[in-house]
Formats: structure tokens, C-alpha cells, sequence
């Protein structure tokens, strides 16, 4: 069973795209290593999930697991701060 | 109070519903908890489908964050979006704003593509600049190379036993090979002002001594037509200036040759003026050419400098010249920070006028005048491989006493050097196996090795560009002459580094 279970959904490859997911995957790497489950869903691809999910910005982090489930909008470049909301917070 | 604290509320409602910036209330799950009219107007929801939902918020407090907004049809629209905490209900809760930056965005990316594609235009005009400025050069000394051979051929026929009729047709050969001499230099000269590759050089010099070499050069032509040339030069200029010598004289030799050339009858004057004293070290000068000629009219006393214009059509068949000169002449003149014009009066006569700021010159620096044609017993070696160039040179120094041995390339001259004693080499540059450059460089090396003194290398070539005279100068030579090389210049070399030895 992994502990997190990670969608990032991106819209396209920008640069504000491509800096949410390289943000994701090194916390990801650095402090959940084989913890975790991290989906990364462009809605250009699937444009129906977006809806189905409520997403309006993008790009859009959702943690699904563990509970509660939170939404985070942007590129995710305030890694103090996304180790909190992650509740990373003690991790060295 | 209570009314006061109504009001209050009431005039913050229509704030927020009238403030065309979209704000968001989430709590702290992300949740929306409200959106004003501005934010139902940019997400394309109305406040029912989305109070409740899960929004989210960014990360953060105070910092812009780039987003896309997907809006229902499917639209997209990139905003920025700034969060702030607040109590809402009496529950800490983040105030979302948001604001519409597509437009800024599409320019800011139709901006990076145009400097990108102009960045792309100048590198590609750039390059095609250069390719013509190569082209120009290589042409210039594609052509000079055979010139030599043919100026120097008619110089030594000229010089041999030749019927009336034979004297006149090589006199002809030598007046035509200069005139497409000075054709090519005028071109080459134009190209290179236009893309910006003439350098100033300034040198100290005499005005008196300038102005008189231009009367000894252009004197003859003038009295060949009965006109006479006259100079006067202001008494308060200092005994030695400050400039671009070569350049300045150009532009007077171009104006004093323009009179001759247009003047039936009467006189030229050269005139040398002091203008302004700016301050103690520079002087803004003007300098004058009138004539007695037949005039230019009017209306073409603007177009007279642009490139290729006489006075009119006829004028060319007439009196020949590129029609350069008037164009070269103004370009420096202004590369140089002055002004020129010209006056005239029909059947009258026309005077040209130019400006040039020149400082006071060092006098220890000054131009050493003194003419060299006396030369004593030297033994030279001549490095050139084009055997008619071999035979110019050969027939320059019949007359002196000068022994020769010649090199085919600069292989041969290296071994004739190491096993000879000479005092002077003449070093063509471009020859097959070792080039001039490649063989003076190895000189200097053995020179050095053994402590010998520096012999002088004379470098012959048909390039002309500033930077390859500064080639040849840095591999080692003394001195860079022009191909073709006259008589004269050769003598003058000769006798000034023998004189030094």
C-alpha cells in the first residue's frame, strides 16, 4: 500500500507546467522515496477529468491519499511551504 | 451605530460586487465559500455550481502565481493569482484574487518571437555584410594582382627603345591601368565606409607640408592646362597637427583633382583656414577648393555628393572619373565629425568647403619628410613567385646598385637566408608551400635564436584591408608595401632601411 497517492494536473508544457512537476517529483524523491504514487495527468489529453474533478486552474496538485483531500494550484516553487500542506513539515 | 454599521456593510457589498478584479474566499480545505461577480464573469460559473466545491488555493502568501484558467467551453485564459489569510465567518480562511494576464502574456510571447526573429535578421544581414566586405577585399586583390604585372610591364616598356606611336600606346596602358587602379580603390573605399570599417588614424604632420605635396602632385595636371594652383594657409596654424593625414589628404587630392578637371580657364586656390579655436589643443578648420569652372546648377548642388552623380549624364563621356569621389569625400568627412558643402555661381566657378577638427600635433612624432633615392650597394633577397613580378622588380633596380637573388616560395628564401648574408628581403606573402608570412615568422625565429640583428622584411601584397597589414605586421615584417608596387616607393624603402643599417 502506498501512503500517498499524488495527481498533478498540468495543461500543456509551459514553463509554469513543467516547474510544478519538477518541484513535485524531487520532494517526492527526497522525502516519500518508496511511499508514494504520483500521476501526472495533462488535461489537454483528457479534457473530461478536468470536469469531473472540479479542477478549474491548472496546474492543480490533488493529494488523494492520505486523507483529507487537498487541492494546491500553481507551480508549486515554495517548497517550505508544500512540505506543509504535504505535512512534510518534520521531515529532514 | 447600528445604522452606521449597516451603511458600512452595505457600501462593502457593492464594493466587492463592483471591483472588476476577481476574488475568491476559500477555507482553509480549499473550499469556496464566496466569489464576487468579477470571478463568476472569469470562471464562466455561476456562484451555485461552484459554492461548496473544492478549489484549492497556491502555496504561499503574497506571491503571484501564474495559472491557467480552464473556463466551461472549454476555453483557456492565464492568470495570475495572489493569496492572502483573512477571517471570513469567523474562520481563517484565504482571500483569493485573480487577475487576467492572456493578453500580456500573448504579447510578451509575440515580443519574444519578433526579437527573436530580428536577432535572426541582424545575424543573417550581418553575415551577408561580411560575405560582401570578403568579396570586396578578394576581388580587390584578384584584380590588383594581374594590374601589378601589367603596370609594371608598361613601366619597363616605357623604358626601352619605342618608336613616337609605341611610346603612345603604352602611355595610354599605364594611364588606363591607373585610372581602373584608382577605380578599385574608390569602391573598395566606399564599401568599406558604408559598413563602417574605416578606422581613424591619426598621426602627427605638418599642414604646410601637406598642402605642398598636394600642390607638387596636382600642379602639373593643372598647369598642362594652363590653369594655374594657388595655396594659402592660415599663419596662426601650430608648425605640426594632429589627424588622419592620409585621409585628410584624400579628400583634398579628390576636390583639387574635381577642379582641374571641371576648369577650362583661369585658377584653383586651396585655402587652409583656422575656424575656431575650440581650446588650446584642437582647432576646427576649414578647408577650401574654388575654382574658375564652368559651375554647377542649382538644382544639383544637393545630389553632387551622392554616389555616381555628375553633374549630369554627358558629364561622364566627358570628363571620365568614377563618380565616387564627391561621395568618399563626404563620408569621411563626416566619419570625422565635419561638415561639407559646396558654392558655385554658373560660368563662374565653384567652391567646395569642409570642416575637420584637428588637435596640435607632437613634433617628435612628426612625419619624417626627407626623400630617399640615393641607395648604396645592397644585397636583397626577393621572395616572389609570379615570374613577371620577379622581372617589375628586377627592371626597378637595373639602374641601382643592387644585387638580387630570387626565392620561388618561402621555403627557398628560409634556405637562402640561413646561408647568405643580406640587407633586406622583399617578401611577397601569398606564394605556394611556405607563404611570406610563414617564412618571415621562421627569420625572426632563427634571428633570435642566433641574437642576430632584425633584418628588414619588406612585405609585398595586393591586400590592402587594415587587418592584414597588421597580419603581416605581427609575424614580423618592417614594413607592408601595396601591390603594384611604383618605382618610386621601392627606391624609397630601400634607400630608408639601408640607411638604417
Amino acid at each position: 500500500m502506498k501512503k500517498y497517492i499524488l495527481n498533478l494536473y498540468i495543461a500543456g508544457q509551459d514553463s509554469v507546467n513543467n516547474t510544478a512537476i519538477n518541484n513535485l517529483t524531487s520532494i517526492c524523491e527526497t522525502y516519500l522515496k518508496d511511499t508514494y504514487e504520483l500521476n501526472i495527468i495533462d488535461i489537454e489529453d483528457h479534457p473530461e477529468i478536468a470536469e469531473k474533478k472540479k479542477i478549474v486552474a491548472l496546474p492543480t496538485l490533488i493529494k488523494e491519499l492520505p486523507e483529507p483531500v487537498q487541492k494546491i494550484i500553481g507551480d508549486l516553487s515554495d517548497l517550505m511551504n508544500l512540505k506543509l500542506e504535504l505535512g512534510l513539515d518534520g521531515c529532514q | 451605530m447600528s445604522i452606521n454599521t449597516t451603511e458600512k456593510k452595505d457600501e462593502l457589498i457593492y464594493l466587492v460586487d463592483h471591483i472588476p478584479d476577481p476574488i475568491l474566499i476559500v477555507d482553509f480545505d480549499g473550499i469556496t465559500q464566496f466569489m464576487n461577480p468579477a470571478a463568476e464573469l472569469l470562471l464562466g460559473y455561476n456562484k451555485s455550481d461552484y459554492i461548496g466545491e473544492q478549489f484549492g488555493y497556491p502555496l504561499g502568501a503574497n506571491i503571484k502565481r501564474e495559472v491557467t484558467i480552464l473556463r466551461p467551453q472549454g476555453e483557456k485564459i492565464v492568470c495570475d493569482i495572489n493569496k492572502v489569510e483573512i477571517i471570513w465567518k469567523n474562520r481563517q480562511s484565504y482571500l483569493l484574487s485573480l487577475r487576467d494576464i492572456t493578453k500580456r502574456k500573448i504579447m510578451y510571447q509575440q515580443l519574444e518571437l519578433s526579437i527573436l526573429e530580428l536577432k535572426q535578421a541582424k545575424e543573417a544581414a550581418e553575415i551577408a555584410n561580411k560575405v560582401k566586405s570578403e568579396f570586396l577585399a578578394t576581388m580587390s586583390h584578384e584584380i590588383r594582382t594581374p594590374m601589378n604585372a601589367i603596370i609594371g610591364m608598361a613601366d619597363i616598356l616605357l623604358n626601352t627603345q619605342l618608336s613616337k606611336q609605341q611610346k603612345e600606346y603604352v602611355d595610354i596602358f599605364i594611364e588606363s591601368g591607373n585610372l581602373l587602379l584608382n577605380l578599385i580603390d574608390d569602391i573598395l573605399d566606399l564599401s568599406k565606409l558604408e559598413a563602417g570599417r574605416i578606422e581613424i588614424n591619426a598621426t602627427s604632420f605638418r599642414m604646410d607640408y601637406l598642402i605642398m605635396s598636394i600642390y607638387e602632385l596636382m600642379a602639373p595636371r593643372a598647369h598642362e592646362k594652363g590653369l594655374q594652383l594657388k595655396y594659402l594657409i592660415d599663419s596662426r596654424l601650430p608648425e605640426t597637427l594632429n589627424g588622419d593625414f592620409a585621409r585628410l589628404r584624400q579628400i583634398l587630392i579628390n576636390l583639387v583633382g574635381n577642379a582641374i578637371k571641371f576648369t577650362a580657364k583661369g585658377k584653383i586656390v586651396i585655402e587652409c583656414n583656422i575656424l575656431e579655436f575650440a581650446d588650446d589643443k584642437s582647432f576646427e578648420i576649414l578647408f577650401s577648393v574654388a575654382d574658375t569652372g564652368k559651375g554647377i546648377s542649382e538644382n544639383k548642388l544637393d545630389s553632387i555628393f551622392n554616389s555616381f552623380t555628375q553633374e549630369d549624364s554627358t558629364t561622364t563621356r566627358k570628363y571620365g572619373g568614377t563618380g565616387l569621389g564627391l561621395t568618399i569625400s563626404k563620408k569621411l568627412v563626416e566619419l570625422f565629425g565635419g561638415r561639407i558643402w559646396v558654392e558655385s555661381k554658373i560660368n563662374e566657378g565653384s567652391t567646395f568647403y569642409f570642416t575637420m577638427r584637428l588637435n596640435v600635433g607632437d613634433k617628435s612624432t612628426e612625419k619624417n619628410e626627407k626623400s630617399y633615392t640615393e641607395i648604396k650597394p645592397l644585397r636583397i633577397l626577393l621572395a616572389e613567385d609570379i615570374k613577371t613580378n620577379q622581372l617589375v622588380v628586377k627592371q626597378y633596380l637595373k639602374k641601382s646598385p643592387v644585387d638580387i637573388d630570387i626565392a620561388e616560395n618561402g621555403r627557398i628564401a628560409l634556405e637562402l637566408f640561413n646561408t647568405n648574408i643580406y640587407d633586406l628581403i622583399l617578401m611577397d606573402i601569398r606564394m605556394p608551400e611556405v607563404d611570406g608570412l610563414e617564412a618571415t615568422r621562421q627569420i625572426r625565429k632563427v634571428e633570435q635564436k642566433k641574437g642576430n640583428k632584425k633584418i628588414p622584411i619588406i612585405a609585398l601584397t595586393a591586400g590592402v584591408t587594415p587587418e592584414e597589414i597588421q597580419v603581416n605586421l605581427d609575424s614580423g615584417c618592417s614594413e607592408v608595401l601595396e601591390k603594384p608596387v611604383r618605382q618610386s616607393k621601392l627606391l624609397e624603402v630601400l634607400s630608408k632601411y639601408c640607411a638604417n643599417t
